[in-house]
């Protein structure tokens, strides 16, 4: 048994809110949101950086938070699903994925809105091509990514028009 | 008030959860004094154990409890056959079997403490594929399995000792119409094993508290979990509660018993204490697979190009334990004659042992494999004999009204008119000629699968009940995988009691709360446990009715009818609402109703009759690169006959979300073995399908008849649109190309290969690009 058991101090905003914790050095980004923050609509699946449905944004920027350490976060900026809507209002985004059926086991769906909003803040109106690339990085396995392409397009509408 | 509901691609009932992370599933759950497992593995395909030293492990501080064989039920489970060990007892049959279990207060000692198990292990030779399994000097790899030899296996020179379950149907005189056909086509096509990957691993966690054994899983079946559970562990059923939350995807791979046996065995080791167990996405690999399987078939058409005789024999590599894969072999031999009219048809099937990790169920279930092989070579038949291969499928096409096979329910779908539909949209007034210019070649290809669908002899119940206030709860044993299975049974409620959708909510399954069902599999949701939602929303309807005849004394000759949220007889109306309020049938607080329903037995092949018929026809037209045979999907059409379409969006999610995960199917995806070790459990080098495989242009073309047997005349759907996809890309590539590809997928080597051979076999092999056309 050889476990290295240093911790860190770290210090981040995540969702705006100010959070100030000793981490140990090897836990990951996405145990430290779902476990010690307890905010579990961050998920994991491939945990090799891969299928994208613990992606978060880090200072705007999508993130794998299973191959990212807690203790790199600090000073960061973080976002998590959580983190979008406002109150009870959805977030254009979200709006959108649910007026185009984008969800469906809604594994994928936290990880695939936060690629979206930094698709959109990156290209206000992005094109199809620009979508499919951005978002290869995002595994769905059950919607076949037709209906998230509208949705995306719809959210860049609706943001645009806004 | 409301009107109608039914019909309307509402938005999914769970979706705003889903959209903001409120949504919880298995593994989100916390309670306190949680502990954590995880579990120790095989490292070879086929190995005695000879010493586990857990001792160093067990004394760890943070470590509670190591449980090997000794300490779980010895009694095998397995929901066809019981043959699975909870941890390998003695032998381990295939590289990744769990043989040992770490309970410890932290999920990351839990997994450090299975990881440093040293166990002693004494390797035997494995066998990995169907043909190592049946040859005559293999070792059984169930020693007790398979004494009686199979005579038609035996025919074909092969061994019964792993076999694990057949299957055999036949009518008509096959041998003499083959003997006498003007054309007899023997083409052997190959699928090979895949993981269904849904982005949700395997999670559950088990709690028993003296007296009851609770367990929250991620899977399809909680009656069956429970079943398995109880005749292990040894409990009356209603001692064990089988709660499924909302789950991350199926696809089948979470159908049946999977690593609840192992979770409840932690629970009973730590009594008082919730165990988590949560495995790895390589460890989800390592639970269950589709089946590799060689299909062969022996077809014999008339000058005319009628199929006149047709004989099927479809192996199925089921690995180490046979999970479904029994019923996978009965279901895939029985579906592999295809949806032809042919009078003389013979069809065997053979679930094979292998030290490989167990096969299970899969999207389509026996199906695809099948449909892979005999729309190929319809399409080997057509050019064969110089005939357009849409010409060669209506000529053979089974016609709504006519049998599949002829002691089964006739065929409820129109297959003609989905041929001609699809062939009209992939020639639609849109269509822009494709760029065939450079290495480009373009071909569109067609296919057409066919299942019987709902499974048979299957129960499903509902419960409804009316609350004083008018809303509305639903109980069902059915599970939410995505399918929507949440939003169209409030669908189907609000429209027979005629409520707001938001008044009615669909309960996600306890087995403690929920009436029985037999699993969420087999595209029957909707089809069946609907139909016991109707029924019971239309009890309640009918108290309802009796209730308004009483408060308003309503003459006993005078029809009453509940229609747009109003009671009414003659000049006297009420609101439902109103009569709720008033009644005094609610004095107790609630009406209930309940509805049944479940499908006919039958002294059949399968043991029952078909409820429904569940089509997957599609058209595509492909792209490929002769240069290094990559393939570019252009337009894919996929025809679904909904019977009706109870949210038409719903429906297309279901479509085209079949539709892709055969394109990872066809092209892509395969689980490699080297000596029976996973080389590609994980995702860095298994390829599923992302963003940029989407076909450039997707339709869906709903046909709604209303010819269903379900509510409003629906048709079960989410399997059928998988059927056709390897078949149509691969017929469009050989009409692209000239090459015939026979085993997925269709990666482009292997089309790069197949082009080369087609071109020696015509006599230009000169060139270093295969010239085609």
């Amino acid at each position: 048994m050889n476990r290295v058991s240093e911790r860190r101090r770290i210090r981040c905003k995540v969702n705006g809110h100010d959070i100030d914790r000793e981490v140990p050095v090897t836990q990951l980004l996405v145990d430290f949101i779902r476990e010690d923050l307890n905010l579990t609509g961050t998920k994991r699946s491939c945990d090799v950086q891969v299928c994208g449905v613990c992606t978060v944004l880090v200072d705007g920027r999508p993130v794998s938070a299973c191959t990212y350490l807690a203790f790199e976060a600090d000073g960061a900026e973080i976002q998590t699903i959580e983190g979008l809507a406002s109150g009870s209002e959805l977030h254009p985004i979200q709006q959108a994925f649910l007026d185009e059926n984008a969800t469906q086991c809604g594994y994928c769906t936290p990880g695939m809105i936060l690629a979206t909003k930094s698709l959109l803040e990156d290209d206000a109106q992005p094109n199809r091509e620009r979508i499919r690339d951005y978002l290869k990085g995002n595994l769905c396995r059950c919607t076949g990514y037709q209906p998230i392409l509208s949705a995306v397009v719809l959210a860049s509408e609706r943001i645009r028009h806004d | 008030m409301t009107n109608t509901v039914v019909g309307k691609s509402i938005p999914r009932v769970d979706g705003i959860d889903k959209v903001t992370g409120r949504a919880k599933y298995t593994g989100d759950l916390k309670f306190a004094g949680m502990v954590h497992a995880a579990i120790a593995r095989s490292s070879f395909p086929r190995a005695r154990i000879d010493v586990i030293h857990a001792d160093d492990v067990r004394q760890r501080p943070d470590v509670i409890a190591v449980l090997t064989a000794e300490q779980v039920p010895p009694r095998l489970y397995g929901t066809f056959i019981e043959d699975q060990p909870v941890l390998a007892h003695g032998e381990a049959r295939y590289q990744g079997e769990p043989t040992a279990v770490v309970i410890a207060r932290s999920h990351e000692d839990a997994v450090g403490g299975a990881a440093d198990l040293e166990i002693d292990w004494d390797p035997l030779p494995a066998l990995t594929t169907i043909d190592q399994a049946l040859s005559a000097d293999a070792p059984p790899v169930h020693a007790e399995q398979g004494s009686e030899g199979v005579p038609w296996l035996a025919r074909e020179g092969a061994s019964s000792r792993n076999c694990c379950h057949t299957f055999a149907r036949e009518h008509g005189d096959v041998d003499r119409a083959l003997a006498s056909a003007t054309h007899v086509f023997e083409d052997t096509f190959e699928v090979p094993a895949l993981q269904a990957f849904p982005l949700e691993r395997y999670e559950c966690i088990a709690l028993w508290d003296g007296s009851e054994l609770t367990i929250w899983s991620a899977t399809q079946s909680p009656f069956i979990v429970r079943r398995d559970l109880a005749r292990l562990f040894d409990l009356h059923l209603h001692r064990v509660n089988v709660v499924a939350p909302l789950i991350g995807g199926g696809f089948g791979a979470k159908l049946y018993t999977k690593i609840e046996p192992i979770g409840a065995a932690c629970a009973f080791a730590v009594p008082g204490r919730p165990v988590k167990l949560s495995l790895s996405a390589n460890e989800s690999a390592l639970t269950i697979t589709q089946h590799a399987a060689r299909v062969r078939l022996t077809t014999g058409v008339s000058a005319d190009g009628l199929i006149v005789a047709r004989d099927c024999l479809s192996l199925f590599n089921t690995g180490a334990y046979a999970d479904a894969g029994a019923r996978v072999a009965d279901k895939g031999g029985y579906r592999a004659p295809g949806p032809y009219r042919i009078d003389n048809v013979r069809s065997r099937s053979c679930a094979v042992y292998t030290n490989l990790p167990p096969a299970g169920a899969y999207r389509g279930f026996g199906a695809p494999q099948v449909v892979w092989a005999y729309e190929s070579q319809m399409d080997v038949i057509a050019e064969r004999l110089s005939m357009s291969p849409l010409e060669l499928r209506q000529r053979n096409i089974l016609h709504r009204g006519e049998h599949f096979s002829p002691d089964d329910t006739p065929l409820d779908c129109d297959l003609p008119a989905s041929l001609t539909v699809v062939r009209e949209h992939m020639h639609g007034a849109s269509t822009v000629p494709p760029d065939e210019s450079g290495p480009w070649r373009v071909g569109e290809g067609y296919a057409v699968g066919l299942k019987d669908g709902g499974g048979q002899r299957t129960a499903s119940n509902a419960e409804v009940r009316l609350e004083e206030d008018g809303s509305a709860t639903v109980l069902v044993g059915s599970t939410e995988i995505g399918q929507g299975m949440l939003t169209v049974f409030a669908q189907l409620v609000a429209e027979e009691l005629q409520l707001e959708i938001e008044h009615v909510r669909v309960a996600l399954p306890d087995t403690r709360r929920a009436p029985y069902d037999s699993g969420t599999n087999a595209s029957r949701t909707l089809t069946l446990v609907g139909s016991a939602v109707v029924m019971a929303a239309r009890q309640i309807r009918e108290q309802l009715i009796d209730a308004f005849r009483d408060l308003y004394e309503v003459p006993p000759g005078a029809q009453a009818v509940l229609r747009h949220g109003a009671l009414s007889a003659g000049q006297v109306t009420a609101s439902v609402d109103e009569v709720i309020r008033r009644g005094s049938l609610l004095r107790g607080g609630q009406l209930i109703g309940t509805g049944y329903f479940r499908t006919k037995a039958a002294d059949n092949v399968l043991g029952g009759m078909t409820a429904f018929w569940e089509p997957g026809v599609a058209g595509a037209q492909v792209r490929v690169d002769t240069e290094t045979g990559s393939v570019q999907i252009l337009h894919y059409v996929s025809i679904l006959d909904v019977g009706r379409a109870i949210n038409p969006k719903l429906c297309e999610g279901q479509d085209i979300g079949a539709a892709v995960m055969g394109m990872g199917a066809a092209l892509c995806e395969r689980l490699e073995f080297e000596g029976g070790q996973l080389l590609n459990a994980s995702l860095v080098d298994y390829r599923l399908p992302t963003f940029a495989e989407l076909p450039e242009r997707f339709e869906t073309v709903l046909i709604e008849n209303g010819d269903g047997p379900g509510p409003h005349g629906a048709r079960g759907i989410g399997e059928g649109s998988i059927l056709p996809v390897a078949a149509a890309l691969g017929n469009a590539i050989a009409a692209a190309t000239g090459a015939r590809v026979y085993n997925l997928p269709m990666t482009p080597e292997v089309i790069w290969r197949a082009m080369r051979e087609a071109a020696a076999a015509e006599g230009s092999n000169t060139s270093v690009v295969p010239e085609v056309k």
